[in-house]
């Protein structure tokens, strides 16, 4: 007899009570986030063997390592999941909020001013006379371009938040960078005797879930050669490390901000941030994934060689309505004749820039465009001295109007040349006025050319979403409006003659105005598109985020708590104890038996 | 599959989170009577949505439009009724006036209700719809006649040839030559341009692959009908009259002719009607006077044309065309040459539209017509894309929008109405107007001219056919008014169901779909109550 029963029951003890503590530990994390089911590992300790081959004995258990039950295949496949979502739930928003600026359902915004802008329209036509016919058109033409210059301004103002709330993501992700390299030296070294630090793993599986939602991230735990060196964890970007181990190189921006991509196009007047690694690496974006790439997906996106379509879309979409819109009502409108005398060749809408036949140009062509012999000369005087005999100072102005149609280079009494513009030049030499305009337009992008009633030529430059309103002839004085097309002797129109303005209603059925058609199917295209890409979105993130409940919930099937299994489990480690400790009461009466009431026979 | 607590609570939230979803968007669709809200609830039905909405505002539009046409046109129609029975009551008493057996008492008074139904004429003639003149064109805001009867307003006309048919041969001289006739064009005076212009072109092929083509036609023409080889004569034949002493001649060139040139023309002038027998007198070198001494003989006519070998013209140019006379009035208090257009005043455009000539003159201050006649046989004018005798009409048209790419013309031109209509010297051109026609029956009403009376009835009935004519086409506007009416109407009901059909909430399934989906969420919640509550915990002692 020894002590040696004792000692196991004390195990016994030992292992249920760590069980217990366990179990504890469980109920008490039921509902943490991220928080892993543990489990007290038990084995039975090596028996001894008695001699003589006698068989072996028991010594008891032995209770030393907790283990996490979890399923690290899950979280791979929840975490490339939730990236998904991640990018689709943020389109979702941004698209809706799109949705809720152009607001064009029912008596939507652009359809239904500009409905009414064509009735207004309508009624003058009726009575070209009636003041009050006149002041409705120009308060209804208000109504439309504040509306749109508004919606305009909001996209803009939309794409510049993105631009914040991308820096915000970018915080987020280095804030979970650096919590994480902390977690990982800390498990590190917590797991250097080879024992699992659970709970801190828990912490880092947590962020790690967070961070995938915002960026796609590769997650590899490094083996450091053995077993005993442990693992280092490296969170890779881009193919970048994020992470490597206790190590963060941290995304940060460009200094100075460059400028949008389509910055000149859509007229922003602020930089945007454009992403790279604090050592220098740059981001290749198109690789990206996630929130992240949603945002700059949403920020940058034009055209569909640039991928999913983002605000600068619609910015230009609004653009592009109003440059075209403008242009042909401006285009009809300066033909007509108003109240006034002489009032023709007043625009509707206003433009950012109009030039007279024979106006000298802001900004001359450069005179060293020319290929040699001619080139290299900085002004257009010395331009002209470059032609020596037997060639001209004609030739040189020759040479000219054919390199820039539409242009032309005087002289003035002081021997100092200028350009100066000549579109009716330009006009005559093409076949016909259309075709004429076409060619302006091809050679000079964003300008066109439009005549008065009394065949004048101007140049004209288109104005952008954001800069539409209404002409300040027609603000100052309702009379400058050009309902009619016939005119008396002073250039005054005809009140009763309304053929203008019919011309102008007929430009809401002009088919071949946009490539999309006529102005209201124009609208009608923006909207659908912009509906079928919500929706869109709304679908996918309604699937991803199905999917990624679909994968934590199989995921909490095999870590969550259960609480029936852990009071199962508590009664089983209960009992376990009770019957560890009466072994050690039966023992004790084993050891008493021998100690004090043996030998004792006759005493 | 273990299941935990968590994991039925969080299956639990989710499932009554999507059925609170959907309960929210049936109840919205239910409150707010119609299912699209955003774009992306429905893209195609939200563009469908979208082009209907704007259809019944632009039918809405139209419908106001159709009432105001329909207002305008019954006002119209009103006054051409007045205007016919006045015209009636003219014929009742020129018919008595004509037979002749009238006391000169009666004619007196037939004389003073006649002044009273001019009068009336006039006032018809200013007829206004809120404020607007009915008949003034596109000058609503003036009355087409004046007080006196004369015309207040001119309004643009034009004249469209017929679809050019490429390419053209003008023949060769004399076959060359074509008359614009301007007469019975009235000034806003009141009096009337009586000229002619002959028109000359040259032995050409426009169009057709030749180097000139029908814009250059057009051009041609223009310049003929405003430069100075257009020749200016008196419609009237040469040698119908007797020139006798006093009468004064004109000869007219369209630029000043050089001081070198002056006693050349004099020369000839004289030779023409024998030395001594005129008197020619140069008025600023373009028009010479030629004043008769003795009387003329012209039984056998003078030719009213002569060759001058070589002109000279102070702008440096010179001509040998023929030169042609003019004979004038005498009467001294009216400058020579006023009958015909002045050259300033010569603003003639000719374009090619849709294969049309168009010819038009905004200077000439008339409501009145002006044609074009073949001078000989050699041109067709059908040819050369000008119809024979085609008579010009005012463009001036209020039209009112009463469909998409539907125009109703709403207004009569008052040159429809009270223009000329009567052809009093059966040349092709009318030229009396209804105010004319009443001046000379007042006029021969108080002569006594029974005759001259009686002949105006045929001219009374010509104006009344034309106005009932006129009222016919009016009524047949008003008919088509109020059929398009109808029609918008119905169009209005059909797109509004068919929008209803798009957008809105279909009542019934919905509240349908709302009792489901309210009767699965309160099922959930009794499970969920049932599931999330007990666990071993419960069961524990």
């Amino acid at each position: 007899m020894s002590f040696f029963g004792l000692s196991i029951a004390k195990s016994g003890l030992f292992a249920a009570q760590k069980a217990l503590n366990t179990i504890g530990h469980n109920i008490a994390n039921a509902n943490t986030p991220g928080y892993t089911r543990q489990r007290v590992e038990q084995v039975a300790t090596s028996p001894l063997s008695s001699p003589g081959g006698r068989g072996m004995i028991g010594t008891g258990v032995d209770a030393n390592r907790v283990t996490q039950i979890r399923n690290e295949f899950l979280d791979i496949k929840l975490r490339t999941e939730n990236t998904v979502y991640g990018q689709w739930e943020y389109r979702y928003s941004s698209l809706s909020e799109v949705e809720a600026v152009m607001n064009e359902v029912g008596d939507g915004k652009i359809g239904a001013v500009m409905d009414d802008f064509f009735s207004s329209l309508s009624e003058l036509k009726k009575d070209p006379s009636l003041p009050t016919a006149r002041a409705v058109v120009k308060e209804r033409a208000i109504a439309m371009s504040t509306t749109i210059s508004q919606m305009h301004s909001q996209l803009e103002k939309m794409l510049k938040d993105t631009d914040s709330s991308m820096e915000a993501t970018v915080q987020q992700i280095n804030t979970y960078a650096k919590d994480i390299a902390k977690l990982n030296e800390q498990i590190y070294s917590a797991e250097m005797d080879g024992s699992s630090a659970n709970d801190l793993r828990d912490n880092r599986n947590l962020l790690l879930d967070e961070l995938s939602k915002l960026v796609n991230v590769e997650i590899n735990e490094v083996s450091q050669g053995s077993e005993a060196a442990g693992k280092k964890m490296q969170i890779l970007v881009n193919g970048q490390p994020l992470v490597s181990h206790n190590r963060v190189d941290l995304i940060t921006f460009q200094d100075p901000k460059p400028q949008h991509k389509y910055g000149e196009d859509l007229g922003l007047k602020y930089d945007v941030r454009v992403l790279k690694f604090e050592s220098g690496t740059i981001i290749n974006t198109n690789a990206l994934k996630g929130t992240l790439k949603a945002q700059l997906d949403m920020r940058d996106n034009m055209g569909d060689a640039d991928g999913p379509k983002g605000i600068p879309y619609y910015m230009k979409k609004l653009d592009e309505f109003v440059s075209t819109f403008t242009e042909e009502v401006n285009r009809i409108h300066m033909q007509g004749f108003g109240l006034d005398a002489d009032s023709t060749g007043k625009l509707f809408f206003t433009v950012k820039s109009i030039k007279a036949d024979g106006e000298v140009t802001a900004n001359p062509h450069n005179p060293g465009d020319f290929s040699p012999p001619n080139d290299g000369a900085t002004d257009i005087a010395g331009f002209v001295s470059t032609f020596t005999a037997p060639q001209t100072e004609a030739d040189a102005v020759a040479m000219w109007e054919s390199k820039y149609k539409g242009y032309t280079i005087v002289k003035d009494g002081g021997g100092n040349w200028s350009e100066v513009c000549d579109i009716k030049k330009f006009v005559d030499s093409n076949t016909s006025e259309e075709e004429a305009i076409k060619d302006w337009e091809a050679q000079y992008k964003g300008y066109t050319i439009m005549k008065d009633g009394k065949g004048n030529w101007y140049e004209v430059k288109n104005i952008t979403a954001k800069d539409m309103k209404i002409s300040e002839d027609i603000e100052k004085d309702l009379d400058n409006i050009g309902a009619a097309k016939t005119y008396d002797q002073e250039y005054k129109a005809k009140v009763g003659d309304n053929t203008n303005i019919l011309d102008i209603i007929q430009l809401r059925h002009k088919d071949n105005m946009f490539e999309w058609g006529s102005p209201e199917d124009f609208v009608k295209s923006l909207t659908t598109n912009l509906g079928a890409d919500t929706q869109e979105a709304e679908n996918m993130a309604i699937n991803q985020i199905t999917l990624v409940q679909q994968i934590d919930n199989t995921r909490q099937s095999i870590s969550g708590v259960s609480l029936d299994e852990e009071m199962g489990n508590m009664i089983k480690y209960q009992h376990a104890y009770n019957a560890s400790a009466r072994m050690i009461t039966a023992m004790d009466e084993m050891i008493d038996v021998i100690v004090n009431r043996m030998g004792r026979v006759g005493l | 599959m273990r299941i935990t607590n968590s994991m039925m609570v969080n299956r639990l939230m989710m499932n009554m989170n999507n059925n609170l979803k959907r309960m929210d968007k049936i109840q919205n669709d239910y409150n707010s009577g119609v299912k699209l809200h955003k774009p992306s609830d429905d893209p195609v039905l939200v563009a469908r949505s979208l082009k209907l909405h704007t259809d019944i505002r632009e039918n809405d539009q139209f419908a106001k439009n159709i009432d105001d046409a329909y207002s305008i046109l019954d006002k119209t129609e009103t006054s051409l009724n007045e205007l016919h029975s006045v015209l009636h009551r003219v014929r009742e008493l020129t018919d008595q006036a004509a037979n002749g057996v009238l006391t000169n008492e009666d004619t007196i008074k037939i004389n003073a209700e006649m002044k009273q139904l001019k009068e009336q004429i006039i006032k018809i003639s200013n007829d206004t719809y809120v404020g607007r003149h009915i008949y003034s064109g596109y000058k609503t805001d003036q009355s087409y006649l004046k007080d006196n009867g004369s015309n207040n307003i001119s309004l643009e006309k034009e004249m469209k040839s017929d679809i050019l048919n490429a390419p053209i041969t003008i023949p060769a001289a004399p076959n060359n030559k074509f008359e614009l006739d301007v007469t019975g064009i009235a000034r806003p005076d009141g009096t009337k341009y009586t000229g002619k212009y002959t028109v000359e072109l040259t032995n050409e092929v426009y169009g057709g692959g030749s180097s000139k083509t029908i814009d250059d036609l057009a051009t041609d023409i223009q310049n003929k009908l405003n430069g100075d080889s257009i020749e200016l004569t008196k419609n009237t034949t040469w040698g119908d009259d007797q020139l006798s002493t006093g009468d004064i001649v004109s000869v007219r060139f369209e630029k000043e002719v050089d001081a070198s040139s002056i006693q050349d023309v004099k020369d000839e002038i004289e030779a023409k009607f024998g030395a001594g027998n005129v008197t020619i007198e140069t008025k600023d070198n373009k028009f010479f006077t030629i004043t008769m001494n003795t009387n003329v003989d012209t039984t056998t006519p003078i030719e009213p044309t002569f060759s001058i070998g070589s002109i000279s013209y102070k702008d440096g140019t010179t001509n040998s065309a023929e030169v042609k006379f003019t004979i004038e009035d005498n009467d001294p208090s009216k400058e020579p040459g006023q009958d015909y257009i002045p050259l300033e005043e010569r603003d003639f455009s000719v374009t090619v539209e849709n294969n049309q000539l168009i010819i038009k003159n905004p200077k000439i201050q008339d409501n009145q017509k002006f044609a074009i006649r073949s001078m000989n046989d050699g041109l067709d004018l059908k040819k050369i894309g000008l119809v024979k005798v085609n008579i010009s009409e005012s463009n001036e048209k209020l039209e009112y929008q009463i469909g998409i790419s539907a125009n109703l013309s709403i207004n009569v031109r008052g040159d429809e109405v009270f223009g000329p209509v009567v052809d009093s010297d059966e040349d092709g051109i009318p030229d009396e107007t209804i105010i004319d026609t009443m001046n000379e029956l007042i006029l021969h009403l108080e002569n006594g001219n029974s005759i001259e009376i009686s002949n105006k009835l045929k001219e009374i009935d010509v104006h009344m056919d034309n106005v009932s004519k006129i009222r016919a086409s009016v009524g047949a506007r008003t008919n088509t008014a109020e059929t398009v009416k109808e029609r918008i109407a119905d169009t209005k009901v059909n797109l509004a169901k068919l929008l209803s059909q798009t957008e809105d909430t279909d009542m019934g399934e919905a509240s349908i779909q709302l009792m489901t989906y309210e009767a699965i969420y309160k099922a959930s919640l009794n499970i969920g109550a049932r599931i999330v509550q007990p666990t071993l915990v419960d069961f524990i002692r």
